[in-house]
């Protein structure tokens, strides 16, 4: 499109769309973050989790790889606005356990210290003084399962299951190789 | 008017429009880390070109500026911000729109002629108007969503959007005529432009022309597959060496498939049927003398054309004394019965004297 193709009143409209754009630019210049809901810290303590619940091993990469992590950012942000509260309120509570029980933050502790602290969890057996929150153990536990399986064998359009990993770990025919069927008229007539 | 005033109205609009051209030059100018990515949501899409074979690549040269297609880009760009602040787009949710696939494709042939060139040349070019207004094919089969799987990947709309009427009974035409003469598959339909590869690098030394062989062999083996495909359904690329390769049969016979990752783009359109029978559908999988071999050993990768495809294996002055280009194939002869992509030695020679010789 030229300028001379352009009615005044398009002219008028992208002109003022335009001051507006550039006007408003400096508050898209903040420092990046790839996280949408989860701070830094949050974030490294619950993709630590999410490589126990699903670890790289001989079969193959595990949930880091594949990007959970994002998955569950991207979708307490967008869509499970209702869980965001268990997760804000659970990780601290988490880390608080670590600390008390361990010395160190969740992340930092040994794979198999990590698998026992999470196996407490989701019986509802880790220390309730630190814990110090009414989110309930073991239903955060499952949540974090369910959504950390969705990110990991769910459509990578929501964010997780990099590179289609799981459903090439699967063997799964993805994208579907099949044909259009027209050869098969012509092959009838 | 005063003369004097006048005199610095024009002054302060001359100094104003020099300041903002040497401001749009030098912004255009700058690294993209400094201009693009300073919007938060191209972040991630700058860190994958900045890992990608086109990294010396500046932004413009492929995206354009905000006003290489005048007036047009100036309203698009300016519309992404607002877009961005009042729907709340991540960068997750930014994909370019077919038109600006098409305009980018456009700059991939500043450096790219020579393949821009001969991809014009073969089928991989149709345009709309080609694939979706064939009367043998529309008679046949009712156009449907799943068409844009190969052609048309970035179309932004259902098959209701793009032609009328949708069923088997023509007359059809194309509801936008503008799109009529757009390319169905563009570039970016089997290369991830932003995807994380080397750079080809001189050879360290010329003393030695095997040394550059081997050189050339192992920095090929550390480089990913330069292409990928765009999935529709998903909106993204998967890369070719993690596509599938699929299991084929010729009846009830596993064949033998190259371990070329390309094939795995080729086949995803040039599909067989659910049974993966070789030759059924659009597959071209070969069997029968040439099992095994990929689809690029006999085509160029761009313009599909597998002339002079027979001399790349069977030498001119054949050891056999056969003239493997004058054989009763489909090669030499479109009406012959022998497909050359299954064509089989006991399709002319007789089993039981074959055996015999072998014997």
């Amino acid at each position: 499109m030229k300028l001379t193709d352009t009615s005044r009143r398009e002219f008028l409209k992208t002109g003022i769309l335009g001051i507006g754009s550039v006007m408003m630019l400096p508050s898209c210049m903040k420092n990046y973050t790839p996280w949408q809901f989860f701070t830094e810290e949050e974030a490294i303590c619950m993709a630590a989790i999410c490589e126990q619940i699903i670890p790289t091993d001989d079969h193959g990469p595990g949930a880091t790889y594949a990007g959970v992590i994002f998955y569950i950012d991207k979708q307490l942000d967008e869509v499970f606005t209702w869980d965001r509260d268990k997760y804000r309120r659970g990780i601290p509570a988490i880390q608080r356990c670590a600390v008390k029980l361990h010395g160190s933050k969740f992340e930092a502790l040994e794979f198999s210290t990590q698998t026992d602290m999470l196996e407490s969890m989701e019986s509802g057996k880790l220390p309730a003084e630190a814990w110090n929150c009414d989110i309930n153990q073991g239903n955060l536990f499952s949540t974090m399962v369910q959504h950390t399986m969705q990110g990991f064998y769910g459509s990578p359009r929501h964010g997780g299951n990099k590179n289609y990993i799981s459903y090439r770990l699967m063997n799964l025919d993805y994208p579907y190789i099949v044909g259009q069927n027209r050869y098969r008229h012509l092959k009838a007539q | 008017m005063n003369n004097r005033i006048f005199f610095a109205i024009t002054l302060v609009v001359i100094i104003a429009i020099a300041v903002s051209l040497s401001g749009y030059a030098a912004w255009n100018a700058a690294n993209p880390e400094k201009t693009c990515a300073s919007c938060h949501e191209i972040n991630p899409s700058l860190e994958m070109w900045q890992i990608s074979s086109h990294r010396d690549i500046n932004c413009k040269e492929c995206h354009g500026t905000a006003m290489s297609n005048g007036f047009h880009s100036i309203k698009e760009k300016t519309g992404m911000v607002f877009t961005h602040i009042r729907e709340k787009k991540l960068n997750s949710d930014i994909r370019l729109t077919e038109t600006q696939v098409i305009e980018t494709m456009d700059r991939c042939a500043n450096c790219h002629q020579e393949e821009q060139k001969k991809w014009k040349s073969g089928g991989h070019a149709a345009a709309y108007a080609d694939i979706f207004l064939n009367k043998a094919h529309n008679n046949m089969e009712r156009p449907y969503w799943d068409c844009f799987r190969c052609h048309g990947m970035h179309y932004e709309g259902n098959i209701y959007d793009l032609i009328e009427p949708v069923s088997t009974r023509g007359p059809w035409q194309i509801i936008d005529e503008g799109k009529e003469n757009d390319p169905v598959m563009t570039c970016m339909s089997c290369h991830e432009i932003h995807a994380g590869n080397d750079t080809r690098k001189a050879a360290s030394s010329l003393e030695d022309p095997k040394a550059i062989f081997y050189e050339r062999k192992e920095a090929n083996a550390n480089r990913n597959p330069k292409a990928g495909l765009y999935i529709r359904a998903d909106e993204m690329y998967l890369r070719a060496d993690h596509l599938p390769v699929p299991e084929m049969y010729d009846g009830e016979r596993k064949l033998k498939i190259t371990p070329n990752p390309l094939q795995s783009v080729c086949v995803q359109c040039h599909s067989p049927n659910w049974q993966h029978q070789a030759g059924t559908e659009d597959d071209r999988t070969p069997s029968g003398v040439h099992e095994g071999l990929a689809c690029m050993a006999c085509h160029e990768t761009h313009s599909n054309d597998a002339t002079n495809s027979c001399t790349k294996c069977h030498p001119v002055i054949s050891n056999c004394g056969l003239d493997h280009e004058t054989m009763n194939t489909s090669y030499f002869d479109p009406e012959s019965p022998n497909n050359i992509h299954h064509v089989k030695c006991t399709d002319c020679h007789d089993e039981e004297d074959l055996l015999r010789n072998n014997n």
